[in-house]
C-alpha cells in the first residue's frame, strides 16, 4: 500500500482515535486535528484547534493527500447552535481548505440519523434522506456541503454508519448492560420486533479506509450484514451474560412520552434520538458498499453486544473515566435506577431466537 | 581491626547490573571487587520458587513490602547473580517508545535507539535468549489458548534458558547471572566476595573512598576503591547511597508494575510446581499484561487465602490449578527511605486512582480469559471475592472488587535513581554517575527512568553494558 | 535475646490460636512446626516493618489479658483496618504457603489427608 499523508479530524475521540491506530497500522503518516491531545501511537501529529477556526483548518490540511473528517458534536450534548455550528459550519470551512490545498481524497463519517425513522426498510444508497430532529438535520446539511463540494471538483465521499459498538462503545446499552450484569430485567419498547442493524468500528474504520483509497465522489451506507430484531439483541446479550436477566416489554407510547418528559427535566440521559429509535426498525443495504468497496462485515450484532457487555463487565470493576468521551463513557443513570427495580411487573418478550 | 581490601573499582551487588558490569570492567583489565550480600548459589542446588529458595536467595525471605493503600508485598534476590537466578527468566527487549520516552523525557545523552538493540543482540547471545523449543508447561498452553479464544493478542516471551537435554519448558537451565557474566568476570580476574553487605561509603566532598562492610559473621571488613559502583538493585542501590550521606532525588521516584492474582482450576492436571508459564497476553499492552506465576501448592494456597472461607476447599485439587496474574503499568509512584538505626529501608508506594481502576479491569479480563481457557473455577485474590464458575460470577467479581481488599505484589522494581542530565527529574547523569559526586556510580534497574511496561531486566543489562563500556572508555 | 515474635511469644502465641481456627484439624505436631517457621521468618521482615509487627504482637499480648484471647484473635482475623489487618493475614499467608508446599495433601481444614 502506498504510504499517504492523512488527517484525521476529531482523532482524539472514540472512533477518530480508532481511525488514526488503523491509518497508522496500515502504514499511512497520520496528523490529529482535535480540540484535546489523546494517547496516539508515536508519530501521529497533533494539531490542537477547532474546526470551525480557519487558520488552524488550513494549517492542518496543508501536506495532505487524504482528510478524513470526523468531527461531530453528538446528539447527547443537546445545544442546538452546537449541532448546527460544528456540524455544519465546521464541515464547510474544512471542505474549503480541501479544496484550496488541492487534497486528493475527503472522506465525510455521517450519520444514519439524517434518515430519521425510515418510511421503508432497508435503506438503499438511493433513499433520500428526511431527518426528525436537529441532529439529524445538521448532519444533513452537512452532507450537502459535501456535495456542493464535490460538484466544484472535489473528491468527497460520504460514509453513513449505522449505531456504532465495539472498543467500549456502548452509549444507552451501558445502562442495560448494568441491568443485566446485576441480574435485572432490560425492556424493549412495545414488542421489540423492530429490526436494528448497528455497525462494529472496527468494520466501520474498514469501510472508511477503503472509501479513502476509492475514487468517489460516492456514498456508502454501513452496518452489519448478521442482525435481527431488537428483541433478539437483548435476548442473546441476556443469554450470554447468564444473570438470569429476562427481556420485558414496556407499551411503546407511554414509555417513549415518559422518556421524552424526563430527559426534558434532565432526569433521564435520553437525547430526541436515542427514544426515536430504539422502537423503530432500521437497516441499510450493504451491497453497494460490499461491491464497490470489497468491503466485509466482520461483526454480527450478538458478536458485537457479547463483545461490547464483557467490555462493560471489566470496566465495571473500575470506576468510570472522567476524561472519557461522551459516548464512550456509561451514560449516568439519573432516575433509571428507579426504572432498574420496577421493571419485572412488565410481560416477558416473546424469545424469538 | 577487621579485614580490609583494595582494589581499583569495587562494584556492590552481583545481579542483572553487577554481573554485566564486573565482566566489562575485568576483561577490560580493571581490578575489580565485587561485593555480594547474599550467598553463591549454583544454579540447580535449590528447588525453584521454593520457600528454601526464599529462605537462601531472596531478601528477607522474600517478605518485603512497600507499604501504601493498598501495600504492594515484592520480592527481591539477595544471592551471587541477583534476581536473575531466582525469577522466572523471561526477558522483552524495551519498545522503542519507551526508549524515546526515557531519553526525551529525563534527557539521557548517548541514547540511540539502535545503539541500545545492538546492545539487547549482545545480552541474548551471552544469555542464549530462546524461545521453548518443544512443549510447553499445560498452564502457558491454557493461557495461550484462553487469549487465543478470545482473539486477543499474545505471544511467547523467549527466556535466558537453554535445553540441553530435552527440549520441553521443563527441562530449560537458567542462564543467570553465575553462569554466564559472573564466571566471564571471574576468569578475567575479578574477586567476588560474597555473603558481605556494604554498610555505608565513606563520601568526602563529593569523592568516594571506602566503603564499610559487615562480613557473614558479623565483623567488620574495609575497602579502598577508587571508584565505586553500587548495583544493589532499585531498593537497596538508593539506600547505601542515602545512609552514606547522598540525598537529592535519590530514592523518590521508585516505579514498580503492580499486579493481582488469581488462581484457575482446569478440569485435569496442569501444575508444574517448579516452572512458570512464558506466554503472555498482549491485547491491552502496554497498559495491561497477563501471565503465568509459579504455582506449587504452597502458593496455590497463598492465592486463595484472601478469600478462604469461601475457596479452601479447592486446595485438594490443587494439581488441576494454576495462578495467573494481571500486570499493569502505574502512573504512582513510591520512595525508598533509609531510617537511622535500622539495616532496612522504609518502602512505600502511592497507587493512583486510575491505577486501581485499572488493576480490577485487569483481574476481570484475566477471568475472562480463564474462562475461555476452559477454567471451571477461577479464584481471584481479593478480599470477598466469588468464585467465578461463568460471566454471570464475573459480574459479582466486577462488582466487588477494590484494590484496597487485594494482594497487589510486583517483581520490577526501578527508578530509584534515575539517570539523565536533567537534574530536575534525574539523580545520576547520562552513564549512572551520581549528581554531586565524581566517583559514585549506579549500574542497574535504579537508572532506569520509569518502569518499561515490560519485564525489566532486559533494559537492566544493556543499560549496564553501555554504561560499563563508557566507564571503561573515560578510564582510558 | 527474646523477642515478641518467638514461638512462645505473643507473636506465636497470636499465631497458634489463630492456626487452630484456620485450620482446626492440623495435627499438633504439625502446628508447631508451622508456628516455628511463621515466627521465624517474622524475624526475617525488614527491619521498619519488624517494629510494626512487634508493636502488634505486644498490643496483642497486653489486650489478651484484658479480653478474652480468643476474641481478640477473632477480631485481628477479620479485621480490615489498614497495617492492623496485615497481622492476620502476614501470619495465614506465611503458614498456609508451609502447610501446603510442606504436606501437599492436607486437607482444607489442616487434617493430615
Amino acid at each position: 500500500m502506498v504510504r499517504v499523508r492523512c488527517l484525521v479530524t476529531g482523532g482524539s475521540g472514540y472512533f477518530g482515535s480508532l481511525l488514526v491506530e488503523r491509518l497508522v497500522a496500515d502504514g499511512h503518516e497520520v496528523r490529529n486535528l482535535d480540540l484535546l491531545a489523546a494517547d496516539h501511537p508515536d508519530g501521529v501529529e497533533f494539531v490542537r484547534g477547532d474546526v470551525r477556526d480557519r487558520a488552524v483548518v488550513h494549517e492542518a490540511v496543508s501536506g495532505c493527500d487524504a482528510v478524513f473528517h470526523n468531527v461531530a458534536q453528538v446528539p447527547l450534548a443537546n445545544d442546538e447552535y452546537l449541532l448546527r455550528s460544528v456540524n455544519v459550519d465546521g464541515t464547510r470551512v474544512l471542505l474549503e481548505a480541501c479544496s484550496d490545498l488541492g487534497v486528493g481524497k475527503v472522506v465525510h463519517t455521517s450519520s444514519s440519523a439524517v434518515f430519521g425513522v425510515p418510511d421503508t426498510n432497508p435503506v438503499l444508497p438511493t433513499t433520500v434522506p428526511k431527518p426528525e430532529e436537529a441532529y439529524g438535520h445538521a448532519k444533513l446539511a452537512a452532507e450537502w456541503a459535501c456535495l456542493d463540494a464535490a460538484r466544484d471538483g472535489l473528491d468527497v465521499s460520504i460514509v453513513r454508519p449505522r449505531t456504532i459498538l465495539g472498543h467500549g462503545r456502548l452509549g444507552i446499552f451501558g445502562i442495560l448492560f448494568d441491568w443485566i450484569a446485576d441480574g435485572a430485567d432490560p425492556v424493549v419498547l412495545g414488542d421489540g420486533a423492530n429490526r436494528y442493524q448497528f455497525v462494529h468500528a472496527d468494520d466501520l474504520a474498514d469501510a472508511i479506509v477503503r472509501a479513502g483509497s476509492s475514487a468517489g465522489p460516492a456514498i456508502f451506507n454501513i452496518g452489519t450484514d448478521r442482525f435481527g430484531t431488537m428483541a433478539e439483541a437483548l435476548l442473546h446479550v441476556c443469554e450470554h451474560a447468564g444473570t438470569g436477566s429476562r427481556v420485558r416489554r414496556v407499551p411503546a407510547g407511554p414509555t417513549s412520552a415518559l422518556m421524552h418528559l424526563t430527559a426534558r427535566l434532565g432526569l433521564t440521559p435520553f437525547a430526541p434520538y436515542h427514544w426515536l429509535m430504539y422502537s423503530k426498525s432500521m437497516w441499510f443495504d450493504v451491497d453497494h458498499a460490499r461491491d464497490a468497496l470489497e468491503w466485509t462485515p466482520r461483526w454480527s450484532t450478538d458478536e458485537m453486544f457479547a463483545q461490547s457487555y464483557d467490555w462493560y463487565l471489566a470496566n465495571r470493576a473500575s470506576t468510570e473515566r472522567a476524561d472519557a468521551s461522551h459516548h464512550r463513557r456509561t451514560t449516568p443513570q439519573g432516575a433509571l435506577r428507579l426504572a432498574k427495580r420496577a421493571t419485572r411487573i412488565f410481560p416477558l418478550a416473546e424469545s424469538t431466537s | 581491626m577487621g579485614t580490609h581490601h583494595d582494589c581499583d573499582v569495587l562494584i556492590v551487588g552481583s545481579g542483572a547490573g553487577g554481573a554485566p558490569t564486573a565482566a566489562v570492567l575485568a576483561e577490560a583489565g580493571l581490578d575489580v571487587l565485587v561485593v555480594e550480600e547474599g550467598p553463591w548459589v549454583d544454579q540447580g542446588a535449590v528447588t525453584p520458587f521454593s520457600l528454601e529458595q526464599m529462605e537462601r536467595q531472596y531478601r528477607n525471605g522474600g517478605l518485603t513490602v512497600a507499604l501504601g493503600r493498598p501495600s504492594i508485598a515484592y520480592t527481591e534476590g539477595r544471592c551471587a547473580g541477583g534476581g536473575t537466578e531466582v525469577n522466572s527468566g523471561l526477558y522483552r527487549r524495551p519498545s522503542e517508545q519507551t526508549l524515546e520516552r526515557w531519553r526525551e523525557g529525563w534527557a539521557i545523552r548517548d541514547f540511540a535507539t539502535g545503539d541500545f538493540m545492538a546492545l539487547c543482540d549482545e545480552v541474548e547471545s551471552a544469555l542464549s535468549v530462546q524461545t521453548v523449543p518443544g512443549r510447553h508447561t499445560p498452564a502457558s498452553e491454557r493461557l495461550r489458548a484462553g487469549a487465543a479464544a478470545l482473539g486477543w493478542a499474545h505471544d511467547e516471551i523467549p527466556r535466558w534458558m537453554t535445553y540441553p537435554e530435552g527440549d520441553d519448558a521443563e527441562s530449560g537451565q537458567r542462564q543467570s547471572m553465575t553462569r554466564t557474566y559472573l564466571p566471564r568476570a571471574i576468569a578475567a580476574g575479578a574477586r567476588v566476595l560474597t555473603d558481605t553487605r556494604v554498610d555505608r561509603l565513606i563520601v568526602d566532598r563529593g569523592h568516594a573512598f571506602r566503603a564499610e562492610l559487615t562480613d557473614a559473621e558479623g565483623g567488620p571488613v574495609t575497602v579502598d576503591f577508587a571508584d565505586v559502583i553500587v548495583c544493589a538493585g532499585a531498593i537497596h542501590s538508593p539506600a547505601l547511597l542515602q545512609r552514606s550521606g547522598l540525598r537529592g532525588l535519590i530514592g523518590r521516584g521508585l516505579a514498580v508494575h503492580p499486579t493481582v492474582k488469581l488462581a484457575a482450576r482446569f478440569g485435569e492436571a496442569v501444575n508444574v510446581s517448579d516452572d512458570v508459564p512464558v506466554h503472555q497476553v498482549k491485547e491491552f499492552a502496554p497498559e495491561l499484561s497477563f501471565g503465568g506465576s509459579a504455582s506449587h501448592p504452597g502458593l496455590i494456597a497463598l492465592a486463595l487465602t484472601d478469600a478462604w472461607s469461601t475457596m479452601r476447599d479447592a486446595i485438594t485439587a490443587w494439581p488441576e490449578i494454576a495462578v495467573y496474574y494481571a500486570a499493569i503499568t502505574s502512573q504512582g509512584r513510591g520512595r525508598v527511605q533509609a531510617l537511622p538505626g535500622f539495616r532496612d529501608p522504609l518502602v512505600t508506594y502511592r497507587l493512583t486512582r486510575r491505577d486501581r481502576d485499572v488493576l480490577g479491569r485487569g483481574l476481570a479480563r484475566l477471568t475472562q480469559v480463564m474462562l475461555a481457557a476452559g477454567a471451571r473455577e477461577v479464584y481471584p485474590s481479593f478480599r470477598h471475592a466469588p468464585i467465578v464458575r461463568n460471566r454471570a460470577d464475573l459480574a459479582t467479581l466486577s462488582d466487588r472488587f477494590s484494590a484496597t481488599a487485594a494482594s497487589v505484589m510486583t517483581v520490577h522494581l526501578c527508578s530509584t535513581v534515575p539517570m539523565g542530565d536533567d537534574p530536575e527529574v534525574a539523580a545520576a547523569d547520562s552513564h549512572g554517575r551520581v549528581f554531586g559526586t565524581d566517583n559514585v556510580h549506579v549500574n542497574d534497574a535504579s537508572l532506569l527512568p520509569d518502569a518499561p511496561g515490560v519485564n525489566p531486566q532486559a533494559s537492566v543489562m544493556a543499560v549496564a553494558l553501555r554504561n560499563a563500556r563508557r566507564f571503561v572508555e573515560a578510564r582510558r | 535475646m527474646r523477642t515478641a515474635l518467638d514461638p512462645d511469644g505473643p507473636f506465636g502465641r497470636f499465631a497458634e490460636r489463630l492456626l487452630m481456627l484456620e485450620l482446626p484439624d492440623l495435627p499438633d505436631d504439625r502446628r508447631a512446626s508451622t508456628v516455628a517457621f511463621v515466627s521465624h521468618r517474622a524475624h526475617q521482615v525488614p527491619g521498619p516493618l519488624r517494629a510494626g509487627v512487634t508493636l502488634l504482637s505486644v498490643a496483642t499480648g497486653v489486650a489478651e489479658r484484658v479480653v478474652e484471647p480468643d476474641r481478640v484473635v477473632a477480631f485481628l482475623r477479620s479485621t480490615e483496618l489498614p497495617l492492623v489487618g496485615e497481622l492476620a493475614r502476614m501470619v495465614r499467608s506465611l503458614a498456609f504457603a508451609y502447610v501446603w508446599e510442606t504436606w501437599p495433601s492436607t486437607t482444607p481444614t489442616g487434617g493430615a489427608g
